[in-house]
Parts: structure tokens; sequence; C-alpha cells
């Protein structure tokens, strides 16, 4: 377990800090911050997938904070920090317990009712009243209140916006005021050290927060409009750029923008990259750096620019190749517009990693083989695995409205379950998960083939004398096989769903275990394609 | 009367998830006949933590969290996914139900009205439905246009039935006074009866490398029948333990085993296994 060493010797902290540190978000590295310079001893605590909760129960026990924030940032872990708070109750923490991240806030009634031992949910922009919270606490242990307080309104609690909590029905505060300035915020805390790869240390930073697009799926855009923020803010480049240079001055090269979106609106865009691009020149800051956008803003003078500043690769929201799934999501672009971005990248030899969100509630299966024709035209343009998701629906989101008007999606709502209508979109659901859900096999490739190309990309931006053409063409010729290997399997499970008998046991385990195997041993041949001799003997006989 | 195997295969499903809703056979989704959570989201690998000795990923930025989140390191077990409760009867083979209702008035209406529209799962006009208004004799018709849109007037104020597609189970009774209106949303829910979907939850499976070449599946279902394949060599024997006999060829096998519980699950696990150049076997 990793723990910030921002605190050391034997003074008591304020404040724990618990949140997947490995992902390198930022929400608990910016609260850490906020913490910090209000002079609250806090400390970050790392709680990756599949940990056991000991460790982190055990240095609550020695540490003792007033408060312990756990930072939710995906839906599928809510269960895992909900029984590591409850962990941390029975093993007689005293800590006021709370949660912070968009779902919680959406769902902080049910959170509650799931988890006795969960004392609140801070909603809204936590950064504006995380300090409130617990500088109160910690006076308030000072004289001995009870810290989880669940059956006994918490004296200070009413005036903590955005804090909802017990009393003993919860009690939710109106949401605290949006940061005016997201330059006002400190710097986000890394005093867990910088990861390295290839020697150059990589960071994740955030130029702005919000989107001004609607798509009915993202929690983020529901959770910044619920906050009574405006819809997309951008913090000063001066900000952001000095931010860069510190990162930079601990050895980091790589920037992983993790803004929603990247690029304002309109005629700003050209202005906020010119701006980035002088500023970056002005102080000598050779950078290499990612960011999200979406296939209306990709445009061939914008993207080249882009690449001359350091632009590597572009997380691009394709989302689906099925106008009607499209429409349905708000996304607000058409499947020509899609293709077109994925193929000015490619023409730009920008690396585009992008999802096809091919499940939502109102899946048929029409749409899915809209998207499956789509991902077909759009081979010879991937450089990366294609990854078949499915859409999950988030609480205050107007999927999830549309979805519970439909008297659909009861159920503990991290996410919302959903069965799809159409059984035969639902069976293929169920195949997908089975046959290319699997870390040791599917998505273990996407994963390595991302790591080769982020590998293969450090080394064109820095180490150009030594960067080979032929090894990007190889990657590429990898992605583009295994793409078409997989939509060859797509092909016959469509098949399967549109002629085959859906209900039939037999027939539908038989095949998906020969797709499964079809998708396992392609794998094993991509894996010795990306790194010949990687794999060594681990154990014989 | 005509033996079981003669009849349709439809009719056989039919009376079978009669038998199974009335108690006849076992329900084998273990939690039971409703919806659970489901499976964490597909194909965003788990992302482990750095260590010192492992190269540092780089994950991707993060999509907009609609995203798949990453599922966890050790997929043991899959939450399940349970199918929706089998019909009482043979369903029709389109299902609507109402999205909206609201009740307004227009004067200008010389009894009531009903309008409204009937729209797909994606939104799309549904034309050439039936939408009936019934009370006490009375059965007013009318057809949904190529914008999915009806208007049904109602001469004489009433409690009515109003239902699409002769289908009482999408209706609502409503009781229509002087100059209201009536105004109807139904979304179709799908297109063809919900009977039982195999694949009811993905379940974990292991291969064990036993003694010599003898490899075994572990899982805490009981009742697996298990296939087992190999990419090289042969295997003998079936169920839950085989011997692999390698090929003489050096190279990389893959041995998969896929443990079938019928509609209930079904689970895989596979093992690469080594034949190096002198003949001994590792796995990797």
């Amino acid at each position: 377990m990793f723990e910030s060493t921002s605190v050391t010797g034997s003074a008591r902290i304020d404040v724990l800090l618990v949140e997947d540190l490995s992902q390198q978000r930022l929400p608990a590295r910016t609260l850490a911050a906020v913490l910090q310079r209000a002079g609250l001893r806090t400390r970050l605590v790392q709680f990756g997938s599949g940990q056991d909760a000991d460790s982190v129960v055990r240095l609550a026990e020695r540490e003792r904070p007033c408060l312990i924030i756990v930072s939710i940032l995906f839906a599928n872990r809510v269960a895992e920090h909900l029984a590591l708070i409850t962990a941390l109750r029975n093993a007689g923490v005293r800590a006021h317990l709370t949660m912070v991240g968009p779902l919680p806030g959406f769902a902080c009634a049910e959170l509650l009712a799931a988890c006795p031992a969960l004392d609140s949910v801070l909603c809204g922009e936590a950064e504006t009243s995380v300090v409130q919270l617990a500088t109160s606490l910690c006076h308030s242990e000072r004289s001995e209140e009870s810290l989880s307080s669940k059956h006994e309104t918490l004296r200070f609690a009413p005036a903590v916006p955005g804090l909802v909590y017990r009393t003993p029905s919860p009690r939710a505060n109106p949401l605290p005021k949006p940061l005016a300035d997201l330059s006002e915020l400190p710097f986000p805390v890394h005093d867990d050290g910088i990861p390295t790869r290839l020697g150059y240390g990589f960071a994740t930073v955030e130029g702005s927060r919000g989107c001004y697009h609607s798509c009915t799926f993202c929690l983020p855009c529901a959770f910044y409009r619920a906050a009574g923020t405006p819809y997309y803010r951008l913090r000063s480049l001066a900000n952001l750029v000095d931010e860069i240079e510190a990162l930079y001055n601990r050895g980091t090269r790589l920037f992983l923008f993790d803004d929603e979106q990247f690029l304002p609106p309109g005629h700003t865009r050209q202005e906020r990259v010119a701006a980035l691009d002088g500023e970056l020149e002005r102080r000598g800051l050779r950078i290499a750096f990612t960011i999200k956008c979406r296939a209306d803003d990709v445009d061939a003078a914008l993207f080249r620019r882009l690449k001359e500043m350091g632009l590597l690769r572009v997380y691009i929201g394709i989302e689906s190749g099925c106008q009607a799934s499209l429409d349905l999501v708000g996304k607000g672009v058409t499947v020509q517009r899609n293709a077109e971005a994925l193929a000015m990248l490619d023409a730009l030899d920008i690396v585009a990693d992008f999802r096809n969100l091919l499940f939502h509630p109102w899946s048929t299966l029409e749409t899915i083989q809209a998207d499956v024709a789509f991902l077909h035209g759009v081979v010879p343009c991937v450089s990366t695995c294609f990854g078949f998701h499915e859409v999950e629906v988030y609480p205050g989101t107007p999927l999830a409205a549309r979805l519970r008007a439909e008297g659909r999606g009861a159920g503990a709502p991290w996410p919302l379950p959903y069965t799809i209508a159409d059984p035969r979109a639902e069976l293929l659901r169920r195949l997908n998960r089975f046959v290319f859900d699997s870390p040791d096999a599917y998505a273990g490739i996407r994963d390595l083939l991302t790591q080769a190309w982020y590998d293969l990309l450090l080394q064109r931006r820095f180490q150009p004398g030594q960067f080979e053409p032929a090894a990007a063409r190889k990657l590429k010729s990898v992605a583009a096989d295994v793409n078409a290997q997989s939509l060859h399997v797509w092909q016959e499970m469509l098949a399967f769903a549109s002629e085959g008998d859906i209900y039939d046991a037999d027939q539908v385990n038989e095949h998906a275990g020969e797709w499964a195997g079809h998708i396992r041993s392609l794998c094993l041949q991509a894996q010795d394609e990306i790194v010949p001799g990687r794999y060594k003997t681990e154990r014989s006989r | 009367m005509v033996p079981w195997n003669k009849l349709p295969r439809d009719l056989q499903k039919a009376i079978l998830a009669m038998i199974a809703l009335y108690g006849g056979a076992t329900v084998s989704c273990s939690c039971g006949p409703m919806i659970c959570d489901p499976a964490p989201p597909p194909t965003t690998a788990p992302r482990p933590t750095p260590t010192p000795t492992v190269t540092p990923m780089i994950f991707d930025p993060p999509p907009p969290p609609s995203t798949a989140p990453p599922p966890t390191a050790t997929p043991t077990m899959t939450p399940m996914i349970c199918d929706p409760p089998p019909p009482p009867s043979v369903a029709p083979l389109r299902h609507f139900q109402i999205r909206s209702f609201r009740m307004s008035s227009d004067e200008t209406l010389a009894g009531a009205a009903v309008q409204g529209t009937v729209v797909n799962q994606l939104g799309q006009p549904l034309a050439d439905l039936k939408v009936t208004a019934r009370a006490n004799g009375t059965v007013i018709d009318a057809w949904t246009d190529l914008n999915g849109a009806f208007f049904l007037p109602i001469p004489e104020p009433g409690v009515y039935l109003i239902m699409l597609n002769d289908d009482e189970s999408t209706g609502l009774t409503q009781e229509l006074k002087q100059h209201d209106l009536a105004i109807v949303e139904w979304v179709e829910i799908g297109q063809y009866s919900q009977s039982r979907l195999p694949l009811a939850e993905i379940r974990a499976v292991d291969i064990v490398w036993e003694d010599g070449l003898t490899f075994g599946a572990e899982t805490p279902w009981p009742g697996a029948r298990y296939r087992w394949s190999m990419s090289g060599g042969t295997l003998v024997g079936s169920g839950e333990r085989v011997v692999w006999q390698p090929p003489a060829e050096p190279g990389r096998y893959l041995l998969q085993v896929v443990a079938d519980w019928g509609h209930a699950g079904l689970a895989v696990d596979a093992l690469t296994l080594v034949v190096e150049e002198d003949g001994s076997i590792t796995t990797c």
C-alpha cells in the first residue's frame, strides 16, 4: 500500500484520503492539496482494485485521523469501498467516514442506506467544503464529540455545504458555491513520486472542468450542471503551465490531460492552443501529451499543430457507429464525421483510441450490426484494439431519467442495472462479456498494445534518432489483425443471434466456448508480435 | 395426443416455460428471477499498482465516465445477470408500454379525445399500429401515421380502456369527460418473447496443473460439464481431469476448458503451455 510521505514521524494526521491512486487521477490529489494548504495534516492512501482493506484499516488505527474521505472514481468499485468503510468502523476506527465523487453525489441516499458505517457524503465540488468539514471534525474531536455520530446530529454539520448526513434520516445541505476560478486551486499533490515510463515521468493534469456538450450518459456533465457551475471552465493558461513546469522540473515529460473537453469552443480553441504552444516554447518545456476530444473537434490544421507541440495520442469519443445510438446518447455527431475523424488522425500519424458502446438499454440487433459494420470500415485507419463496451447508466444523467421513466433501472445505482429489452441484443451483451471481457485475454492485449504504443511514441518524441518507423507499422499491423479477427468473431455472433436459437443453452454455450478460444489464441499470437520473448517460464515440471 | 418430439419447438419451449413458472422445473438462476446488478463492464483491463520492479503503465486519459471502469484484478466471479421472469404465457410478438401520460383539455373538442405517439426503443416513430379506446360496448379505433402519431376522437364521455394493438397489458383505464384530451406515448420495449436466455451468469473456473501432464478444472459451482480443447497434441480423458500428450514440435500451445452449467452459467479458463526444445514442458 502506498502512503503519501508528506506527513512523517509520529505526528498524528488529520485526514486520510483513500483513492485508487494508481489510476493517476486527480480528485484525491486535489483535495489533499486543498487540505494541506489549510494546514491540515493529510495523507493519501492507495486502495486499488482487489486490494485487501486490512492495510488501510491498520493505517487508520495507527494514525487515528478525524476524517477519512473515500474518493470514488469508478462505479463498479463502489461495493469494494463500502466494504472498506464497514471494515474501518468494525475495527473501531472513530473517524468520520465520508465519500466524495460525482457518483456518490447523485446516489447519496442509496449509499447511506446501503452502508450504516458511512457517516456522510460530500456533494458538489468538494474542494470548497472539505476544509470546513475537516476543520470542524478535528475541532470537535478535541472536545470529545463523537465523530461518527450516526444517531445524533453533528453540531456543525448543517453549516457544511453539500454535506448529506444522518440525523438519523439523511439530511442534505445546499450545495457549495462552485469554484469561481479554477486557478485558485493549489496544484494536486504528487508526493508519492512521479511514475516513469522509459525514464520519462508522466502525470495527469487538468486544464478545464466540465463540457459544453450534452451527452445523455455523461456523469461529469451531469455533475457540473447539478453543481450549478458554468458548463465549462478553463484554468488560466499561466496557471496551467506553472503546474506543467513544476512537474517538468520533477522529471515529468508526458502530460495526460484529463479534461472532459480539452479544446474550448469556437474560435477560442485556436487561441488557447496557440497560447499554450507559445507559453511552453517560452519556458523551454518540450513535452509530450495526450488529450480527449470529440470527432467534430478533429481539424487537420489544428491537430497538426498539436502534434508538433507534442500530442502523441488522442482519446476520441466515437462512442458508436450507429446513428440511432449516437442520437440516443445525445452525441451530436454523425457516423460519417466519426469515420472522417479517425481517418484524419491516422493521416496525421496521431494514435487514436476509442471505445464502441455497442450496448445500451435500447440496443437492438440492428444497432449492434450497424456498430460492427462501422468498425469494419475503420479497421485500416485504427492503430489500437477496438474496445467493445456497454453504456453504464449513472444516476443524475438524462439517460438514467429515461430508463427510470420506463420503469427500469431499479436497484443499487452504481450503475443502474438494466436488461436490454431485445433478447438478441441482450444475448450479444452476455457473449461480449464472456468472449472479450477477460483481463488475461482480449483486455490484456488492449493494454499491452497501449503500453507498446506509449513506449514507441515517447521514443519518437524524445529520441527520434532511435525511432524506427517499421516498429510503428508493425504495431499498427498487429492492431489491424486483432481488430479484423475480432470482428470476424462478431460477425459469427451476430449471425447466430440473428438466425440461431438464442434460447438453446447447448448451442449458445458451445459457440461461446469456441469464440472465447478463438480470441485467446488470437491474443497469444498478438502477444508474440507485440513483445517477442516477453513471456518467461514461471514454473516447470 | 401428439408426441412431445412432434410438437413444434416453440410450443415445447412455451410448455417448458410454463412448467418452470409453476414449480415443475428448477430455476437455475440462484438469485431468482430478478434483475441483479450487472457485471463489471467489459474490456477495460484492471490497472495494477505500479511497483518499483515493474515499468509503470501509462493509463489512457479516462473517457467520460460512462466508460466501462476496470473490472477487478482477479475476476473470480462476475456478478450475475439474471433473466427477467419467464412469461406466464407466450408473450405477444411485440410489446409496448406507456412511457408518458398526461391529461389536458381542449374546448374545441365536441366530446373528448386521446392523442399521442408510438415510438420504438430509439425514439423512432412506428406507423400502422392500432390504438383502441373501449368502454361498455363502444370500441373506437385509430391507426398511427408515418410520424407514429394518432388521434382518437371520443364522442361520448365515459370510462375507457385505452390500449395499443389490442393488447390490454399496454393499456390504461381513464375517465374522459367533455373536452378532456388524454395524451399518451407508448414505447416498444421488445419485439420478441423474453424467455430465459443462456449465459445468465459468467462464472469462474481454474485450470490446475496436477501431476505430470494431468490438468484439472476447479470451480466452486457443482454440476458443470467440461469441454477441453488444446491447440496441439492430444488430450486424453474428459470431465474434470484430462491428460495432455504434447506434440514433438516445440512451441506454445493453448489449453482451454469451458465449464458449462446450461442456462445457469458458463466459465472459461486457459493455460499456455510451452514445449521447449529439450522436450520439457513449461507454462507462461
